[in-house]
């Protein structure tokens, strides 16, 4: 990621550089007519002032345009990298259909009956329930407390 | 503000479970083994020197100890009553026959640890020391084991109400298998039969579990031993218990298994 913004850090600076000589080349120009006297420089130079201008507003528009790109260029880059937005990755589907049973060899058409796979689900719980089953509860024995108490 | 205190006791009161309960059951108990740490120290050396400073001290020490024995009780009693409270196996009325016993023993230690603050001598705690002694042994103790007895039938209840439940889901599903005509069915009905006895075995260990320990009489010399019996008739229970579970699982494997 750092690279690919490296790289349009350089495209941008040549960019610009571009367009400052651009810049540069239209001022003189500019420069050019308006020094002379007011009234004939206005008189001979209307078309190139104007065309100058005209190019000035387009640059810009386009300097504008491309800050903005690269901008959502950027952000766009770093969601994909962070896995906030991933459009080309497949995202899994669960799995909806009845688990194979693989307790049985020749299962019949009940074997993956939903309601015979939920009563089994139930009795295989309780199984393990009866086997852990503590009816004598004894966290909650009698407690051993002193009763005999003397002095003597 | 008086809205805002309402809201907080409600919040408390909903909070307060079984395992809240034990939380300050364990914790009164370890409260008390340090008193009672203290008071065996302090005894010992009040019985060494007889000076009135150890007597004094002794006379602290076992005032303490005392009252962290009735909170520490009380809280048992509490643990248990919330126990009974959570077990989804009982009836209401059963519950509040167990209430009516646990109910008025937790109001008796509390009283006679407030009284305790009275007591001036050595001889006067000794003889609240007594007090508690014969209560305990005469009524908090019949009551806990007879507690400890119906909690456990309602804990086999519920289990056999899950069988008895899969017993009637696995019925209807027969009924359907018959009609559709594609599997024989005798020796799941013979195996269905099987576990309804088992169940039935079950519940009549219970209800002598439960005869035996209603019938046991608080003047017993011995009252751990009718809790005993209990134990193993509930111990039966569980076996019984246990084989129409495994019946019942065979027959959903026969179920799932082609002719």
């Amino acid at each position: 990621m750092q690279n690919q913004i490296a790289v349009d850090i350089e495209k941008f600076k040549s960019f610009i550089k571009s367009l400052k000589e651009r810049i540069k080349i239209a001022l003189s120009k500019k420069q050019e007519a308006v020094p002379t006297a007011t009234g004939a420089a206005q008189a001979s130079t209307p078309i190139g002032a104007n065309k100058n201008t005209r190019l000035l507003i387009i640059v810009g528009v386009v300097f504008i345009f491309a800050v903005i790109l690269l901008i959502i260029a950027s952000i766009v880059k770093g969601l994909r990298d962070k896995g906030v937005m991933a459009p080309g990755k497949a995202t899994p589907v669960p799995v909806t259909g009845t688990i194979p049973d693989t307790s049985v060899s020749n299962p019949s058409k009940y074997a993956t009956d939903e309601g015979v796979l939920k009563i089994e689900a139930a009795l295989k719980k309780l199984d393990s329930d009866l086997n852990s089953a503590d009816l004598r509860e004894s966290n909650l024995r009698l407690p051993d407390l002193d009763f005999d108490v003397k002095f003597e | 503000m008086w809205l805002l205190g309402f809201l907080a006791s409600v919040v408390i009161a909903q909070t307060f479970d079984f395992n809240k309960a034990y939380a300050d059951y364990v914790f009164s108990l370890d409260l008390y083994q340090k008193a009672h740490a203290e008071y065996v120290l302090a005894r010992g050396q009040y019985l060494a020197s007889k000076t009135v400073a150890a007597q004094q001290k002794a006379i602290d020490s076992t005032k303490s100890m005392l009252g962290s024995r009735d909170t520490a009780t009380s809280t048992y009693l509490t643990a248990l009553r919330m126990r009974i409270r959570e077990n989804l196996g009982l009836t209401e009325n059963d519950k509040n026959n167990l209430y009516a016993m646990i109910d008025p023993d937790i109001v008796w230690y509390t009283d006679h640890k407030a009284k305790l603050g009275s007591a001036g001598s050595l001889d006067d705690l000794v003889k609240d020391s007594d007090e508690a002694k014969d209560y305990y042994q005469k009524t908090t103790q019949p009551n806990v084991y007879k507690v400890l007895v119906y909690n456990a039938v309602g804990k086999m209840t519920i289990f056999r109400t899950i069988d008895k439940n899969a017993i009637v889901d696995l019925n209807t599903k027969i009924l359907e298998i018959k009609a559709n005509g594609d599997k024989k069915t005798e020796t799941i009905d013979r195996a269905i039969l099987d576990a309804q006895n088992s169940l039935e075995r079950a519940s009549e260990k219970e209800a002598s579990a439960l005869s035996g320990i209603n019938s046991t009489k608080n003047t017993a010399r011995d009252p751990s031993s009718g809790y005993n019996t209990a134990q193993e008739l509930l111990a039966q229970s569980l076996g019984y218990v246990k084989d129409a579970n495994n019946i019942l699982i065979e027959v959903v494997r026969n179920i799932k298994t082609a002719d």
